[in-house]
Order: C-alpha cells, then sequence, then structure tokens
C-alpha cells in the first residue's frame, strides 16, 4: 500500500487520548447515582438502631438484681419488639463470674427480623 | 484480486473509532439522568429516620452518671398523669423539636419536619399505647418514618418497658 499523509499522528493521539478521558469521566457519574441508590437500600435495610437499641436496654435490665423483674423485662421487651418492630429479641443471661474488683456476667442477645439475624454475648462488669 | 481505490483505509477505521466512542459516551450519559420518582423517597427518607433516631438517643442520654435521663424523666411523668402529663408531653416537643433542627444555634434552621408520638407499654400480655396529644388530632401525614426506642421507666407502678415511638414526617 502506498503511503498516506501521515502527518497529524500527534493530533489524532491526543484526540484519542481526551475522548478517552471523557468517556472515563461519563462512567464516573454513571455510577455515581447507582451508588447512592444503592447504599441507602442498604442502609435502610440493615436494622443497625433496633440493634444498637435493644443493646442499650440489656445492659439496663441486667444491672436490676431481682430475678422476677429481670424476667418480667425480658419478656415486655419480647412482646414490644414483636408487635412494633417485627423482630424477635430475645435477651438472656450467661454465666457469672468475679474477680477482685468486678462482678461480672455474660449477657446474650439474640435479634432477628427475618432478613438480618444478629447474636452477641457480651461481658457486663460491676463494680464490687 | 485488484482492489481499485483502496487508499483511504486507515481514514475508514478512524472513523469507525471515533463513532464507537461517542456512542458509548452518549449511551453512558443518558444512562446517567436518574428519573427521582415517589419511590425513591427512601433515599431521604433514610436521613429523616436517622435524624429521629439520633434524637432519641440523645435524649435518653442521661447528663450525669446514674441520673435519669431526660426520656425516663418524661416517660414516668406522662404516667402520673394530669398536670405532669402536660407539662411532660409539652417538655418532649419542645426538646425533640429542638434536636432535630439544631444547627450552629446562631441559625435558625428553616425545615417543614412535624411529629408525632406514642408510648407503647405491655398490660397483661398485651401492647397497648398512650398518645402524646400536642395537636387535638395527633394525626401523621405520609410518607412518615417510624423512629422509636425502648426505655426502662416507671410505668404502672413498677419498673417497665416501654416503647416511645416517634413518627415523622415533612409538611
Amino acid at each position: 500500500m502506498e503511503r498516506m499523509n501521515d502527518e497529524g499522528q500527534w493530533i489524532v493521539l491526543m484526540g484519542f487520548i481526551v475522548s478517552v478521558s471523557i468517556f472515563f469521566l461519563a462512567f464516573l457519574i454513571n455510577q455515581s447515582v447507582l451508588v447512592g441508590q444503592t447504599t441507602s437500600e442498604a442502609v435502610l435495610e440493615f436494622p443497625k438502631t433496633e440493634i444498637q437499641d435493644v443493646r442499650d436496654i440489656s445492659s439496663e435490665i441486667f444491672r436490676i438484681e431481682d430475678n422476677a423483674t429481670k424476667n418480667t423485662l425480658t419478656d415486655e421487651l419480647a412482646l414490644l419488639s414483636l408487635t412494633r418492630s417485627n423482630a424477635v429479641s430475645e435477651l438472656s443471661e450467661g454465666d457469672t463470674d468475679s474477680n477482685s474488683l468486678y462482678d461480672y456476667r455474660e449477657v446474650l442477645i439474640h435479634f432477628s427480623n427475618g432478613i438480618t439475624a444478629y447474636d452477641e454475648s457480651y461481658l457486663l462488669f460491676t463494680k464490687r | 484480486m485488484v482492489i481499485p481505490n483502496d487508499e483511504a483505509q486507515l481514514l475508514t477505521i478512524e472513523g469507525l473509532v471515533a463513532g464507537l466512542i461517542m456512542l458509548t459516551t452518549a449511551f453512558f450519559i443518558v444512562g446517567t439522568a436518574s428519573v427521582y420518582t415517589p419511590a425513591d423517597v427512601h433515599i431521604s427518607d433514610m436521613q429523616t429516620e436517622q435524624l429521629g433516631f439520633d434524637a432519641l438517643r440523645v435524649m435518653s442520654v442521661p447528663y450525669s452518671y446514674g441520673d435519669e435521663s431526660e426520656l425516663e424523666e418524661i416517660v414516668s411523668e406522662i404516667d402520673l398523669g394530669g398536670v405532669n402529663e402536660t407539662t411532660a408531653t409539652l417538655q418532649f416537643r419542645e426538646s425533640f423539636s429542638e434536636l432535630i433542627s439544631s444547627g450552629t444555634g446562631a441559625t435558625t434552621i428553616v425545615d417543614s419536619f412535624n411529629f408525632s408520638s406514642s408510648i407503647y407499654y405491655v398490660d397483661s400480655k398485651e401492647v397497648l399505647n398512650k398518645s402524646l396529644l400536642y395537636n387535638a388530632e395527633n394525626y401523621a401525614r405520609r410518607p412518615s418514618v417510624s423512629t422509636g426506642r425502648y426505655v426502662l421507666s416507671e410505668w404502672d407502678g413498677s419498673d417497665s418497658i416501654v416503647r416511645f415511638e416517634v413518627i415523622l414526617w415533612r409538611e
């Protein structure tokens, strides 16, 4: 093949680079809309505040000494959670132990709203 | 085989590539536009819900360790009924409104938030509710979000768990 006019090669190359970068930026904007939507959906779906709420109240309940009161309170919490948040929130006590400074008991949390299940156990310390 | 007139092959390829790039860019740009429909309000609802939860959380933190929190106080005052109930109801309305519209302190945030709240409690294995009446109709409007918090407080003469719920919406 006979050589054509090949003088504008740098111009052609720059043209390609510019168009590829415009293409890339367009892609970023395109994705950002989707990201905003899916993030907020994921955040709404995950019962973060409900779990925090159950967690906060659990330490208050298990600091009470009287067993009967504790049972009444955990039952009330379970019922309220079922009727108002459509979720199972079960609190129970595990082992207790103590050292020279603290008494501590294990608090077990079970939370499930059908989509997210969450289980946790933590040690609740009370100063002796 | 002899093909006549084959001088502009590079130009043809360039034209094709340029066309492709323009098409894909146009495709992305058109795809970027999103129409905000009523089904998408959950994006802003998420922020409202978080705001409500945060405000309730702030209100249920006592000022100093071992004290009763403001929300606990309000709940037990409402349980007493009468004048105590009216005062506590107004106190809640004031504190909560202040929390959801707090700016720098020097500016007033003009917003159309409104809310109505009620307390859910258990009475002989049944969940009942008591509304905090600061407007006579105790209405709410859609779209609204529901936020709530469990409070351990004096209710019906003994320590109980109640759920303090607030429905938030924009007028």
